[in-house]
């Protein structure tokens, strides 16, 4: 026999509590001798309340010998004090047992106690996929020295707060970020980054995609426990003073947030989609005035390689409360917009900075109010900045076939002279119905002579 | 007041003169000294290569206690660097002979950078026929087996 199968037992153990639960699982295959030795667990998983069950589930866990590797760990519960200790002592253990993917839904209230991840989870080798949230402080006092995440691929953070040092020098998101070399992906959602003392910086040579995302549009100051206080036009209670990209790889941006008042650094040379929501206040209208507290120009400008952009009514009237100073976007080919039901004033001004563009989506319905006798709003002066638009595709994702969406229609075929392809989504249930939307689609006058279209029809799913 | 020095003897009956606290990190040299002080203590399963290569490692770890409390003759992230660069210029086979030292000599470090490596080597293999291929291992599975295996563990992802 080989050598390394004529070790001993403990020996081959040993070598395999190094393994990730994936490798061990190549080690099973190898021979006889070696599909004993280990047992691969794919999931581990609690999810409940920790009164009933989780002692045993954490028995179970610390049970396990060292031979076995747990591929996937999941834990979903509320946190509470008295039980912090079995979590932790839980979570040391399987992160030693080559786990792959680690997900952490350990809920802690946003008042009072606060709860620290065990060291551990920080210095974990084998982990590829982790998943925490939500609450947590990750302070950088109380990270371990030696934080390594050499697998880590994926990280998605709930929720999570990180703190500096008081002189700016040090934070624990970036000691987290520089220590997991081979981060691919990043979503942040609630981050709150007005609320907490730390450096508000995404910096990452390998990052390739990233989201960040606000559920909570109205922070409330829980330190007065007297009454929530609210301080600013846009509910933050907290100055919001920059955010930093410094993401030189990253291809793919989601960002959906308040914007800070400026962003110092932005290195998003590569980025080829961004998918923005950017409001400046509750009620998301940009103003003119806006542009004298906040400045996202560094932002804008650093978007100048992207090829593909998903905007919100908000994000298109930010690019118009700063379309002097915008640049042209020379490689943008196709934008997809989001303008519901908003007025469209600022779209004829923003679409004249995408001198190339070849796709134009129109994710919502297209912009006609019920019951008054103006067909097409005049915001959008009869769609005359469509003349100079070279869009060769035209997608419609919400078409009803009123009388005002069919003259708006009029307006799009009847001026865009490059269209190739226009795809409506239409929603009819009859075959009437169906008739009567192909019918007054395919009988309009086309600017374009080779213009095709298609009419998919999909039912009212709400 | 020189430092006690015992004398350790390989499987080709080479001596090798060593601190008393070097030769201690194993915990069968360190009960051996004190079950047979003064004596010789024959290694006959280690060459003296790998014995070599042991004392080398011990003497790098070995804590000095000459009145400065428990300074390490090196930084931990430096000792680090060095059991890397140690077990990096060491072939397979001889690999194999110092982690079975560490194991006879009881040397939970040694044994644990030792292991560590094996566990690396593995870990870049891409799949399991590269892991035979690297460490000399016979396949006594039906591809039906295999596959069996494969279900169960849900490989790969």
């Amino acid at each position: 026999m080989d050598r390394i199968s004529n070790l001993p037992d403990e020996i081959i153990h040993h070598i395999g509590s190094f393994l990730s639960a994936k490798e061990a699982a190549f080690a099973t295959v190898l021979s006889k001798r070696w599909r004993t030795l280990f047992n691969i667990i794919p999931k581990l998983d609690f999810n409940g309340s920790l009164k009933r069950g989780f002692k045993d589930f954490v028995d179970g866990v610390l049970a396990l010998p060292v031979s076995s590797r747990v591929r996937t760990f999941s834990l979903k519960c509320i946190h509470a004090p008295q039980d912090e200790d079995l979590i932790n002592r839980c979570l040391r253990h399987v992160v030693n047992r080559g786990v792959l993917v680690l997900e952490l839904h350990i809920r802690v209230a946003r008042k009072g106690h606060s709860y620290l991840l065990p060291c551990d989870v920080f210095t974990c080798k084998t982990v590829s996929t982790m998943k925490l949230g939500s609450g947590f402080v990750i302070d950088h006092l109380l990270l371990p020295a030696d934080v390594s995440l050499p697998s880590l691929k994926s990280l998605f953070l709930d929720s999570v707060r990180f703190f500096g040092s008081d002189d700016g020098r040090c934070c624990s998101f970036t000691t987290l970020l520089s220590q997991s070399p081979l981060l691919e992906e990043l979503v942040m959602e609630d981050m709150e980054w007005e609320r907490w003392k730390w450096c508000s910086t995404v910096s990452s040579t390998t990052l390739q995609r990233l989201t960040i995302q606000r559920r909570e549009w109205e922070s409330f100051d829980e330190t007065d426990d007297e009454e929530n206080i609210r301080l600013d036009s846009r509910c933050l209670t907290h100055d919001f003073d920059y955010i930093s990209f410094d993401t030189p790889a990253l291809t793919y941006l989601e960002y959906s947030d308040y914007v800070p008042k400026e962003y110092l650094i932005v290195n998003l040379g590569s980025l080829v989609e961004a998918n923005l929501n950017l409001c400046v206040d509750e009620h998301g209208v940009w103003q003119n005035q806006h542009a004298n507290t906040f400045n996202p120009m560094t932002l804008i400008n650093g978007l100048k390689n992207v090829e593909i952009l998903n905007l919100t009514i908000e994000a298109v009237e930010m690019f118009y409360v700063f379309n002097e100073s915008t640049p042209m976007f020379e490689k943008v080919s196709q934008i997809t917009i989001d303008l519901s039901n908003s007025c469209w004033f600022s779209l004829p001004t923003v679409i004249k900075k995408f001198p190339n563009l070849k796709t134009l989506i129109i994710e919502d319905s297209l912009h006609y109010r019920f019951g008054e006798g103006v067909l097409v709003c005049e915001c959008v002066s009869e769609y005359s900045f469509l003349l100079s638009c070279p869009v060769e595709v035209l997608k419609i994702n919400k078409y009803n076939g009123y009388v005002n969406e069919l003259e708006q229609m009029k307006h799009f075929l009847g001026k865009l002279s490059c269209l190739e392809l226009v795809e409506v989504r239409a929603q009819a249930t009859s075959s009437e119905e169906k008739l009567q939307i192909m019918a007054d689609l395919l009988m309009l006058p086309r600017a374009s002579s080779k213009c095709k279209i298609q009419v998919k029809f999909f039912q009212n799913s709400y | 007041m020189s430092k006690k020095m015992i004398v350790l003897k390989s499987s080709e009956g080479v001596s090798f003169v060593v601190e008393e606290a070097v030769a201690r990190q194993s915990k069968i040299i360190s009960f051996l000294v004190e079950e047979f002080p003064d004596r010789e203590l024959p290694l006959t399963n280690m060459t003296s290569e790998i014995l070599r290569k042991t004392i080398e490692y011990c003497k790098k770890h070995v804590v000095e206690d000459d009145g400065g409390g428990d300074s390490s003759s090196s930084s931990s992230g430096d000792l680090k660097e060095w059991d890397v660069k140690f077990v990096a210029e060491i072939d397979q086979p001889r690999l194999m002979d110092l982690l079975m030292a560490a194991n006879y000599l009881d040397i939970p470090s040694l044994l644990d950078v030792t292991c560590q490596k094996v566990a690396d080597t593995i870990a870049a293999c891409n799949d399991e026929k590269e892991i035979r291929a690297t460490f000399n291992i016979e396949n006594d599975f039906t591809e039906e087996e295999v596959e069996a295996i494969r279900m169960e563990n849900q490989y790969p992802i």
